[in-house]
């Protein structure tokens, strides 16, 4: 028995002395322990390096020569190569052949996942047409588990069939395939076209490919080389929105003449359709859009049609109902207007006697308006007036819009102050102590107008 | 069947370290590992769980990891407004941040043993802070962090240097 113990006991001693060995060795210097980490976990730890800083790990040690190689990257290529023309701005678009040529490297020696892939500031080819590197067609991204591409291409796009994207924005794309493999969007949940030729058949099409789709935008505009906006040619006249997954609709689209939102259970946000110079009216027709809450910068030449009980399609055997009572669910609706304009005034207040909230972009001479509308005195919690330059007029009615809200909040006006001197000026003339509600903010700022957009305002004041 | 009540009246799991330590945990705690979780699941948790190759020292680490995110994660008092949430949130935010600032033997092996209990938040976390230890430091300098051996001959780390010439071109 004493000598099983002494077995024992010696043995513990061994360990003991092992443990004790080992603590030195960690005493002297780090041992290497990250090297015996999996390739997948050090993988996942040079994902979330810059690419430079993953690729740079290569020179470690042999251990490290091939780790990067196999690891999932995120490719951007305003991180790959900083180098931009002297006296660029920094979100330029640029046509870059050094950059070019880094991509092609990468893209062709890599063999881990590409998640995301941005190249939205590179230009593949010059305005001669000429390509430079790789030729840029997606098919480069077969089976790379790509989750977000944005692409910046004038040439022709080639999908692939694709499980893992949900993400996907396309720039300045001079043709869009009428019939991409269905298998391509079957996931994707945020979808951006700017500049891209796209058909109002294919639009429609697209749309009936994509069941999980949450986010659309569609532009006419993209940026351009020397950074100005560049205006492409897309003739969509009419969009018909039927999609049971869509929460937000953004719309910048020039031959824009109708939206009719057919069928839109879980649209909350209409937004971003403001076209300034655009002459001809575009009229925003409600059928089935319960969920909305922010229809916003609609200019005037936007005709809110909610007051017709159906409302027909020309060319179409199609009459639909349209929703009545009308949007009770919206609670910004904003308006550009012209407020010289008298007929411009009275659309105005027929929108805003059904909307308990709304945002007056400039001044307008419909005091008289102002006065009886029932959801200023009522509803009204935040009023933003941009372009303020503190004439009589305007100032008139901003005072009235504070003498009568009484459950104001907040009230931000934004305009050429210049210095605090003539803030504290405005301020005093504004006669802010008679607002009818006592809890109201005036906030006077020096920006001549909001920049932030609709979805901002709505985080902040709620 | 062994099931011990914990106070709360939740189940109590028992793990047990390589050097033979016993950790009692709720349930709710001992699922955030997938692996202890397929066990429970599978009903062999009972009377305790084996880990042989986590050391103590870093189980009673990863047991207070788990007993702190248990305990904060959404909806586990029943309450849900917005703002307890956030200093939920924050709060672990900032017991993520003080639990990870660790030596790198350590962190290195609560990496190991996340990775191999599976606790996905964890192994995010020890990436993370890898990652920043990583972050604006020249390959001599990370390698000092590390302790790894460079075991290039100079050609063949001029020659990788050369190949990928692009990630060096500004440092």
């Amino acid at each position: 028995m004493s000598w099983l113990l002494w077995v024992f006991f010696s043995g513990l001693r061994l360990r003991n002395r092992e443990k004790g060995e080992e603590s030195r060795q960690k005493a002297d210097g780090v041992c290497d322990r990250i090297s015996e980490l999996p390739s997948n976990i050090l993988g996942s730890i040079l994902f979330l390096l810059p690419i430079k800083e993953a690729c740079r790990t290569t020179t470690l040690s042999t251990r490290w020569r091939h780790v990067f190689a196999s690891s999932p990257v995120e490719l951007d290529d305003e991180k790959v190569s900083k180098r931009r023309r002297r006296g660029g701005r920094p979100s330029e678009t640029t046509v870059n052949a050094n950059r070019v040529a880094v991509i092609t490297k990468i893209v062709a020696a890599h063999r881990g996942p590409f998640c995301r892939v941005h190249l939205a500031k590179t230009r593949f080819h010059g305005d001669d047409g000429n390509t430079y590197g790789i030729g840029l067609a997606t098919d480069l991204f077969v089976g790379q588990n790509v989750e977000e591409l944005i692409l910046h291409s004038a040439h022709s796009v080639q999908f692939f069939p694709t499980d893992s994207l949900r993400s996907l924005h396309l720039i300045g794309c001079a043709w869009f395939p009428s019939q991409p493999p269905a298998a391509t969007f079957t996931r994707i949940r945020e979808l951006t076209l700017r500049g891209v030729k796209i058909s109002e058949p294919d639009l429609h099409a697209l749309m009936e490919q994509c069941p999980k789709l949450e986010d659309l935008t569609l532009s006419s505009y993209h940026e351009e080389e020397r950074g100005g906006m560049h205006r492409e040619q897309v003739d969509i006249a009419r969009f018909l929105v039927r999609s049971k997954s869509l929460r937000n609709l953004s719309l910048e689209l020039c031959s824009l003449a109708e939206v009719v939102l057919v069928d839109a259970p879980n649209l909350e946000h209409l937004l971003g359709v403001t076209m300034t110079h655009q002459r001809s009216r575009c009229a925003v027709i409600l059928v089935h859009a319960p969920k909305l809450q922010i229809l916003g910068w609609l200019c005037t030449h936007f005709d809110l049609l909610f007051f017709y009980n159906t409302y027909k399609i020309e060319g179409m055997d199609l009459s639909l109902p349209v929703a009545r009572p009308p949007i009770r669910s919206v609670k910004i609706l904003s308006v550009r207007v012209n407020l010289w304009d008298l007929g411009d005034i009275k659309h105005v207040y027929n929108h805003v006697t059904r909307s308990p909230c709304f945002t007056v972009e400039q001044y307008a001479d419909f005091l008289e308006l102002a006065r009886s509308v029932p959801c200023l005195k009522n509803s009204v919690k935040i009023i933003t007036m941009s372009c303020f330059c503190g004439c009589d007029p305007e100032l008139q009615f901003a005072r009235i819009l504070l003498g009568s809200a009484r459950v104001l909040k907040v009230m931000e006006i934004f305009g050429r102050f210049g210095d605090k001197a003539r803030i504290r000026t405005e301020r005093r003339r504004l006669d802010a102590q008679r607002k009818a509600s006592s809890s109201a903010q005036v906030v006077l700022s020096k920006n001549t107008s909001k920049q932030a957009d609709v979805g901002d305002f709505v985080l902040n004041s709620y | 069947m062994a099931a011990a009540e914990g106070s709360d009246g939740g189940k109590m799991i028992v793990l047990i370290s390589a050097d033979g330590q016993r950790f009692e945990l709720p349930e709710a705690a001992a699922k955030l590992s997938q692996i202890v979780l397929y066990m429970i699941e599978d009903g062999c948790c009972y009377p305790s769980i084996p880990l042989p190759k986590v050391d103590g020292v870093i189980l009673a680490k990863i047991v207070e990891y788990c007993n702190k995110h248990a305990a904060l994660s959404s909806g586990a008092d029943g309450s849900s407004d917005a703002a307890s949430e956030r200093s939920k949130e924050r709060e672990l935010k900032i017991f993520d941040a003080e639990f990870i600032d660790v030596d790198v033997t350590t962190l290195f092996d609560v990496m190991m043993a996340a990775n191999y209990l599976n606790i996905k938040g964890l192994l995010d976390l020890a990436c993370q802070r890898t990652a920043d230890l990583i972050k604006g430091k020249s390959p001599e300098q990370i390698r000092q962090t590390f302790g790894i051996k460079n075991d290039f001959t100079p050609e063949e780390e001029a020659a990788i240097r050369k190949e990928n010439a692009w990630a060096f071109d500004n440092i």
